[in-house]
């Protein structure tokens, strides 16, 4: 009976070090995902210094710090507005598959929940100041904020309830037709794209960007390294926004970032070809929107594709980033980054990829019917909501700059600061009257 | 004389010389005389936009006014040939009392008026062919848009239509901001804005040091 007593004391010993032991490898999975996703969290948020500087660069000297102002303010302000309206938009509970309706100005969360909803807060972000750049140059300081508050705390968090809403009961609609979009390029990139699109529409060009004869004129960035550097920024901060996206740190992470990284260049590698091929300049900033463009374009399917169509997805994104600016001028609208094609039209194409090139079931037409049927619906979501809100910005605060505003540049008007005072033109600014608004 | 003035009256020389050979095709000898007296006395101390007043003021003739634009563009060609130590030496040539008087006596009292006149005056000058009549024309038919009391407007209008100079009118800094703007709104539609902000800053330079202890930017 000892005996008896003795081997079930044991067997109950080693079935608790089991529990135990598993127990452990669990918290260590957890701490892992936790700190990997934090870790790419915080990669995302470096994509915001990124946009500054590609779209510093691209706009004129005069208005250099208005639109670093612009990118740093509203992630600023965006962070508040999803942590209090956003996140439950999104994330809520999902029961009409529509938007969600809980989890509005949270304060009692798990520790993982606020690790998602960090991560999250950095991808609103992204989207919010996609916009930034397209409007650059025109646009009224305080209207473009209100408008980045309702991107961040209305337009992006709806749709993406619809994409990838239900973290915390119920699903989005497009969700549950199996609609594919891992990191957002429908989500993030084509809603900002659309969001821009609308509200260069509202604004107008730039003083003389189009002559009354209908000549399109080119109006040059200020600092090309700049536009460089911030490429190079964006494309490190997207191996987090993508590989981030598993929000668990396990063997799939290399090939999303191998599939990331060899779009990027795809994407550069096709604009180069297709200016060879027109018998058209190289340009530096039409480079990075293709390194770009193809870094949007692989975000959706950067999870589900094969390496030889991550390549196809970012060539092809590569030539529309040379196409779409060209059809934009056409249609005289000022886009002064480009965001619309990059963001827009590249997201789209991404999105249609993922579809297309879902591996293992290659070219499926129900897969790719559900893709269209996202990509459209973020376009009806994204450009109709955004233009309905800057028109009625528009009529009650004002959109566009005053002339006098752009002549001067929005830098000295809006914030009384220059960005190069020692270099600046002459008829920028004035001395005195600086120092008498500060 | 002394060689420094030698050398300006050669250059006062070289720069009559190019006067003359641009508007010999469009004028007799007698006619060429009188004008060439006439730059001599009153614009040969002033900078190369002031051609713009000295062409009004000759197109008084109606056979003349008709070819003012090409009178512009060959004084232009001409002028621009000249080295620039040239055209700049025309300014230290004249007598300061002189440049004075005129100012005072042509554009009225007040010096930010007249520095107000020069500005506009020099960024419509500035570029060539039909462009500154569409500029003046663009300003005339956006004035209306602009927040400047009616009598002041139709002043300002006058002169632009070149009817008549602008003098003795209180215009306040407001509203030559808002007509220089309007300038530089048809400089991007003409021009485009990186060719419009180049000329505002070589033109606003070129009005500076004509009044040193002013501050043009004020204006902008």
């Amino acid at each position: 009976m000892r005996w008896v007593h003795f081997f079930i004391a044991v067997f109950s010993l080693s079935v608790t070090q089991v529990s135990a032991a598993e127990l452990s490898v669990m918290d260590l999975q957890a701490s892992l995902n936790t700190a990997w996703v934090v870790l790419t969290g915080v990669l995302v948020f470096f994509m915001q210094a990124g946009f500054a500087l590609v779209e510093s660069g691209m706009a004129r000297a005069k208005n250099s710090v208005n639109v670093i102002m612009k990118n740093y303010l509203d992630t600023c302000i965006g962070g508040i507005v999803f942590w209090a309206i956003g996140y439950g938009l999104m994330f809520g509970l999902n029961s009409s598959g529509w938007f969600g309706w809980s989890h509005f100005f949270p304060q009692d969360l798990t520790s993982w929940d606020w690790t998602f909803m960090f991560f999250q807060m950095m991808f609103a972000a992204t989207s919010t100041t996609i916009a930034s750049g397209a409007m650059a140059e025109r646009i009224h300081f305080s209207s473009y904020l209100i408008g980045a508050c309702v991107i961040t705390g209305f337009i992006y968090p709806v749709f993406g309830s619809w994409a990838w809403g239900g973290a915390h009961g119920g699903e989005g609609w497009l969700k549950s037709l199996g609609f594919i979009d891992f990191a957002g390029s429908t989500v993030v990139h084509s809603i900002g794209g659309w969001v821009a699109l609308a509200g260069i529409i509202i604004l107008g060009p730039r003083l003389g960007r189009f002559g009354g004869d209908g000549k399109i004129r080119i109006i040059p960035g200020h600092n090309l390294s700049m536009v460089a550097l911030g490429g190079f920024i964006l494309w490190f901060g997207w191996f987090g926004f993508n590989a981030g996206s598993t929000l668990i740190a396990n063997l799939d992470i290399g090939k999303i970032v191998l599939n990331t990284h060899l779009s990027a260049c795809a994407g550069a590698v096709g604009y180069m070809l297709t200016v060879k091929l027109l018998d058209r300049p190289l340009l530096l900033t039409g480079t990075i929107n293709a390194s770009l463009g193809g870094l949007v374009g692989i975000t959706a399917g950067c999870a589900s594709m094969d390496p030889q169509f991550a390549i196809i997805t970012g060539l092809i994104a590569g030539v529309i980033t040379f196409v779409g600016p060209a059809f934009l001028a056409s249609m005289k609208v000022d886009d002064v980054v480009d965001a619309v094609s990059v963001h827009a039209f590249c997201g789209v194409w991404g999105t249609m990829a993922a579809g297309i090139f879902y591996a293992g079931d290659l070219f499926d037409i129900s897969r790719i019917a559900i893709q269209a049927l996202g990509a459209c619906s973020a376009f009806v979501w994204g450009f109709g909501t955004a233009f309905g809100v800057y028109y009625l910005i528009q009529l009650f605060v004002g959109m566009r700059s005053a002339s006098l505003h752009e002549q001067r540049g929005l830098d000295f008007t809006e914030h009384a600061e220059i960005g190069y005072p020692e270099f600046q033109d002459i008829a920028v600014y004035d001395t005195d009257v600086m120092n008498s608004k500060r | 004389m002394n060689s420094i003035q030698r050398i300006e009256n050669l250059k006062f020389m070289q720069k009559r010389t190019a006067m003359q050979e641009a508007l010999q095709p469009f004028m007799d000898t007698r006619l060429l005389t009188e004008t060439l007296s006439l730059w001599e006395e009153k614009y040969s101390h002033l900078p190369t936009f002031a051609l713009q007043h000295f062409l009004h003021e000759i197109c008084q003739n109606k056979l003349l006014l008709a070819q003012r634009s090409k009178m512009l563009q060959a004084l232009i060609r001409s002028l621009s040939a000249l080295p620039d130590d040239v055209l700049e030496s025309s300014k230290k040539n004249a007598p300061p009392q002189k440049a004075a008087v005129y100012v005072q006596k042509e554009k009225g009292q007040s010096p930010e008026l007249s520095m107000f006149i020069d500005l506009v005056e020099g960024l419509i000058a500035f570029s060539a062919r039909d462009i500154p009549e569409k500029i003046r024309l663009y300003v005339m038919e956006n004035l209306p848009k602009a927040e400047i009391d009616t009598e002041n407007r139709w002043a300002i209008h006058a002169w632009l239509d070149e009817e008549r100079p602008l003098k003795e009118i209180a215009l306040d800094v407001r509203s030559m901001q808002q007509v220089i703007n309007l300038v530089y709104i048809a400089l991007c539609e003409y021009l485009g804005p990186v060719k419009a902000d180049a000329v505002l800053n070589t033109v606003l330079a070129i009005v500076q040091k004509k009044y040193p202890s002013m501050n043009a930017n004020k204006l902008l």
